[in-house]
């Protein structure tokens, strides 16, 4: 019927969730799709299922009562019983076709990651145009690092754009420029990730240079895009004094206004287990939003609009 | 007067308006009394009923019902109790359930001999009694026992009824044991004109009846009895003078004038028209709480109580008679005499109405006539009282429109905040048409108001009880349709169907023998309650609620025999949401994907999803019903099987006549409604278990929200699909339940997002009513464990709020298990 119809239908994308009522992050109410994959291996990424490019099969333990009929429905047989009652995937054999998690009589598997092409995802984006209307929201296209599917994701924002629906894009911005601004030429917000302000820091989560991350930043304000900069705090990692003075010293540089500040917390630490995917900050205490206060008004003294969130 | 005094004031830790809320040192001790107060059943009324009947056996049935009216306001217990600047109660203990014997009076009895349980033994809502009053009531029984609305009702009842209630479809046994109730009379004419107004209108029309005329010779006794009635309610108001100057005498001098003004006010109204704002708060209390007295029925309420004081009180405000606060305090004083009443029904009924719950509301906000915002300081008054009262009644009703003011909205929220649900919302934006749709003319469609849960109606021109007749249950009703109209439980058979599940060919066979049960059983439904509403005619009549209903007096005839100017009743609609879900997983697992046969689903069902023994298992067929598409998801698969569904179910009560019908009222037809209180409970157990993967036993679907648990895809998208049903049919009133974790009602940014939801839903979806629940499943765990430590903690039932502690237990479980889907 439109001339969009059959790059929306024919673009396609590994999503791993769609999540309506996003009202944590940006304006107003929000759609936030997330991306499968993601170049970086930040160690307390909190959506761990983010990370590979590909689909995973998810076993929640908490939920599992080991009854065991999964072992019989699998087609390949790569799901087995240990002696403790623990079930188990090969994940050699696995084919991810998926009849594990549609049987499971608890729900207690879950599929990560599901191919949908452009035209599937903004239906489901669509779906609540009124709440953006009157809130002010839209779509907000997250990851893994979304313009690691940069055809996708341009698509994407271009079928959101053509429905009139407000756009942002959450990115860590270690890709090169030009992947970058395919995506987002179309967005309206980019909530840009601040992980490191020094080199051997970020080394510790890329192997890209820093300088590349702050060039796009650079680049993104210079074309007049809204850069709303988000500073994940983490201990052990870049809960210095420093690295503040560091945000600030960059977002003037910049010209960026906006600063969100998001304190670690331990809520993705389930996802881990039930990947099966080793967690190197188990014992780290979550940061207490009161005690980001007083970098807050050290921002907001500088004559940012700073904010925590997370 | 001076009636606030800030000293040793009280912080209630709730905000409103950016500012703490505090209580008086006055009402925080009344409302300490009243809470810690146990309720007790009192025999005052029904022996003064009793008497006043033996006295008067051949009057006309208005007359009598006027005379015993008249004898109890004259001989009942009063008091004031110490503090209480609005005066009036239904008895003198502190929270009182007075019994009314000419309802029916065998449940009493029955509970009294322990069947099924003693009233201080009931699982919820339990009441005490004093050995005298169980004597009093148990020496009237011999004159009541087959003399009362009951047993008259009975008489006329078809055998389909009995069968009905015994597999629990439809059920009106409440009716047949209860009033009314359920309107909001013209208190705005009380207000500025006095009951000496109606008497006076009542004498000029019996001056002018020519009783050679058979049908004016008719309206005599009904006129007489507004004359008696209204006579009988200034009498009471000067007792309570009496008693006020009395009590003056030994007071201390803040409270002897305190008590001097009291005496005054009441001196004074509900008589004549009021002179200020007091004098209108206790006038419009007088005339609620002695409706209460008439007949039991509940959801009497107080209209849009903003637009009806709103002069008195500027008025006040601008001769520098009262302030702000002082005007609070005698609305808390009203609060906390509305939290003071009490009504007891049988144990079986309170099933369905749990929570001590008179369903009485106060309206703020709406429009006028020209669609103008009707906001006042009052709007927010009211607000304020119950940011400060906080308990489970009154029920605010906020009504919501395109151009409401965003204070008064927000303010809303403060109060949502503090928990309950209150105030409920609704939406001008289909309660009006949906009330012009039924011929209502405009003008008066815009000043409706709610009574009850959801119920709109026009004030002092409208037959009570726009819904809130008898309980249909689908849930039921789906069951019998999958098993060829007979009920598996009972073995009862009513309307034989077509065939049953293992039968069906495909999804427009099972369809129409859904529909074939539907048209049965609300054609059943219509027909007891018809029959209840003539006997109800004969032998309650209800004289002094129709005097103060126009045009009753001008026709000289009660509301029942048609002399309201408006007139509809509805049915109960319980478990809605189990229509379509059960309906679409069916089409979905057997008729489309084929996973399983009819039969094997049949089966499934009948064993309750346990059969481990087939292939596949129970389990496993639950599950993939489960799995099918729910209600509530924004998934047009099963919300066009609801909606389709819903609008025939809406018609098919539409279709019917009340028995005022051609008797005077506009209308006089059935409309369709959603409420069903705290049914889904009872009805549920009822239940076998259904093809949506529900579980014998378990509840239904509560109102129109979806089915608890069922709506996984967060509150945006189960508010699109409740907005898809066609609520403009609705016209007796949808009800919504959400939960929202109490985060999500922090002032800031994000209760700016869940506001903006409820607008989108009400402004661009039509969505008619919702209710915020704000409490964790944490909480209520907690009070379910150290009840008295939570004695005033509130939840939303369904439409209404109730104290949670008091609760039966398998209500509490279901208000948990609904609030843990809370986004």
């Amino acid at each position: 019927m439109f001339w969009s119809d059959k790059i929306e239908q024919e673009v396609h994308g590994v999503v791993f969730n769609i999540e309506k009522y996003h009202v944590h992050d940006g304006e107003g109410i929000r759609t936030n799709v997330f991306l499968k994959g993601c170049n970086l291996w930040c160690p307390w990424c909190c959506n761990p299922e983010s990370q590979a490019f590909e689909p995973q099969i998810a076993v929640h333990e908490n939920i599992c009562t080991r009854c065991g009929l999964c072992v019989g429905y699998c087609p390949q047989g790569a799901i087995s019983q240990q002696e403790d009652g623990r079930v188990v995937t090969d994940k050699k054999k696995c084919t991810l076709c998926g009849v594990c998690e549609e049987r499971c009589l608890q729900s207690a598997r879950e599929l990560y990651g599901e191919e949908m092409s452009v035209a599937e995802v903004i239906a489901k984006v669509e779906q609540d145009s009124a709440y953006y209307k009157n809130s002010g929201g839209g779509l907000t296209i997250s990851g893994g690092e979304p313009c690691m599917q940069v055809k996708f994701a341009s698509e994407l924002a271009q079928a959101a754009r053509r429905r009139y629906i407000h756009v942002a894009m959450e990115t860590a911005g270690a890709v090169p420029w030009e992947d970058m601004w395919e995506v987002a030429q179309y967005v309206d917000d980019i909530l840009f990730d601040m992980k490191f302000s020094d080199d051997e820091g970020f080394a510790k989560v890329s192997n890209l240079p820093l300088e590349m991350v702050k060039e796009n930043m650079k680049k993104l304000v210079e074309n007049g895009k809204h850069v709303i900069m988000r500073c994940p705090i983490i201990p052990g990692y870049n809960y210095t004094p420093e690295h503040f003075d560091n945000i600030a010293k960059w977002a003037g540089e910049l010209g960026i206004k906006d600063i969100d500040l998001l304190a670690f917390h331990q809520l993705g630490k389930y996802k881990y287990d039930s990947l099966e995917m080793g967690y190197g900050l188990t014992e780290q205490k979550d940061i207490k939003k009161e005690d980001l206060e007083p970098y807050k008004e050290m921002l907001i003294a500088k004559g940012f609009n700073a904010g925590i969130g997370g | 007067m001076k009636y606030y005094l800030e000293q040793d004031n009280i912080k209630t830790g709730n905000t409103f308006m950016d500012r703490e809320v505090v209580r008086s040192k006055r009402m925080d001790t009344l409302r300490n009394l009243l809470i810690d107060a146990t309720p007790m059943i009192d025999s005052d009324r029904a022996c003064l009923v009793t008497e006043a009947y033996k006295k008067n056996l051949s009057e006309p049935i208005e007359v009598k019902r006027a005379l015993a009216f008249e004898h109890v306001l004259k001989n009942m217990k009063i008091n004031i109790l110490d503090g209480e600047l609005i005066v009036g109660s239904l008895g003198s203990k502190l929270r009182c359930a007075p019994i009314f014997p000419e309802f029916n009076m065998d449940w009493v009895i029955e509970e009294l001999d322990g069947k099924p349980f003693r009233p201080e033994d009931r699982p919820g809502d339990r009441y005490e009694i004093t050995e005298e009053d169980e004597k009093n009531i148990r020496e009237i029984y011999s004159f009541w026992k087959g003399n009362d609305h009951y047993s008259r009702c009975q008489a006329v009842m078809p055998k389909e009824t009995e069968l009905a209630k015994q597999m629990a479809v439809t059920d009106s046994e409440w009716l047949m044991i209860g009033g009314d109730g359920h309107l909001t009379v013209d208190l705005k004419m009380v207000a500025e004109k006095g009951l000496n107004h109606f008497i006076e209108k009542a004498e000029a029309r019996l001056k002018e009846l020519d009783l050679s005329d058979p049908d004016q010779m008719v309206q005599r006794p009904f006129l007489e009895s507004v004359k008696i009635t209204c006579g009988a309610v200034i009498a009471l108001a000067k007792r309570y003078a009496d008693l006020a100057r009395e009590q003056a005498k030994t007071a201390d001098a803040v409270r002897k004038e305190e008590l001097l003004k009291v005496a005054e006010v009441c001196e004074y109204v509900p008589g004549n028209p009021a002179r200020s704002f007091h004098e209108a708060v206790q006038a419009l209390w007088f005339i609620n709480l002695t409706l209460q007295i008439e007949n039991n029925g509940h959801s009497i309420s107080f209209g849009r109580y903003d637009q009806t004081l709103i002069d008195f009180y500027r008025k006040d405000i601008d001769a520098g008679v009262i302030t702000y606060e002082d005007a609070l305090e005698l609305v808390e004083c009203v609060f906390l005499k509305m939290y003071q009443l009490l009504k007891v029904i049988s144990w079986d009924n309170t099933k369905a109405f749990a929570g001590y719950q008179l369903f009485q509301n106060f309206t703020v906000g709406g429009q006028d006539k020209n669609g103008k915002d009707s906001t006042n300081e009052l709007s927010f008054l009211v607000l304020h009282a119950q940011a400060a009262i906080a308990l489970n009644t009154p029920s605010i009703s906020l009504r919501y429109h395109n151009r409401i003011s965003e204070r008064l909205l927000f303010a809303s929220f403060d109060v949502v905040r503090i928990g309950g649900g209150q105030p409920a919302m609704y939406s001008d934006e289909v309660y009006i048409p949906a009330l012009v749709n039924r011929g209502i003319p405009w003008e008066d469609a815009v000043n409706y108001s709610i009574v009850g849960c959801v119920e709109a109606i026009v004030e002092g021109k409208q037959t009570g009880r726009p819904n809130g007749a008898g309980f249909v249950n689908f849930g039921k009703i789906v069951e019998l349709a999958m098993n060829n109209g007979s009920d598996p439980k009972t073995g009862i058979t009513m309307k034989k169907g077509t065939g049953d599940l293992s039968t069906f060919k495909d999804f427009d066979e099972m369809y129409e023998a859904f529909k074939e049960q539907v048209r049965y059983f609300l054609k059943l439904q219509v027909t007891n309650d018809n029959l209840i509403d003539r006997q109800t005619e004969l032998g309650i009549a209800d004289p002094y609620v129709s005097a103060l209903v126009h045009d009753c007096i001008a026709r000289g005839k009660v509301m029942k025999a048609g002399g309201a100017i408006y007139d509809y009743a509805g049915p109960l609609y319980v478990g809605v949401a189990n229509i379509g879900n059960s309906l679409a997983a069916v089409k979905k697992v057997v008729f489309e994907d084929k996973k399983i046969t009819g039969a094997q689903l049949k089966h499934a069902i009948d064993t309750n999803y346990e059969d481990m023994t087939t292939s596949p298992t129970g389990p496993e067929i639950q599950k993939m019903m489960l799995d099918a598409p729910k209600y509530g998801n924004d998934d047009d698969y099963v919300d066009d099987i609801m909606v389709d569904s819903f609008r025939f179910v809406c018609e098919e009560t539409a279709k019917y006549h009340t028995t005022r019908h051609g008797r005077g009222p506009i209308g006089g037809t059935w409309q369709p409604s959603t409420s069903s209180v705290s049914s889904n409970v009872p009805m549920g157990q009822a239940c076998g278990a259904t093809p949506d993967g529900r579980k014998a036993g378990e509840p239904l679907a509560d109102t129109s929200s979806p089915m608890h648990g069922t709506d996984t895809h967060g509150i945006t998208s189960s508010l699109k699909s409740v907005g898809k049903l066609p609520t403009v049919l609705v016209s007796g009133g949808q009800l919504l339940n959400i939960k929202v974790m109490p985060a999500s009602l922090e002032p800031g940014p994000g209760l700016k997002k869940l506001v903006d939801v409820i607008r989108t839903y009400f402004s661009d979806f039509k969505g008619m009513h919702v209710q915020i629940n704000s409490v964790s499943a944490e909480t209520l765990k907690s009070a379910q464990a150290s009840p008295s430590e939570y004695k005033d903690l509130m939840v939303r039932v369904a439409g209404y709020s109730a104290l949670f502690t008091p609760l039966d237990k398998a209500l509490q479980d279901d208000i948990i298990e609904r609030t843990e889907h809370a986004v």
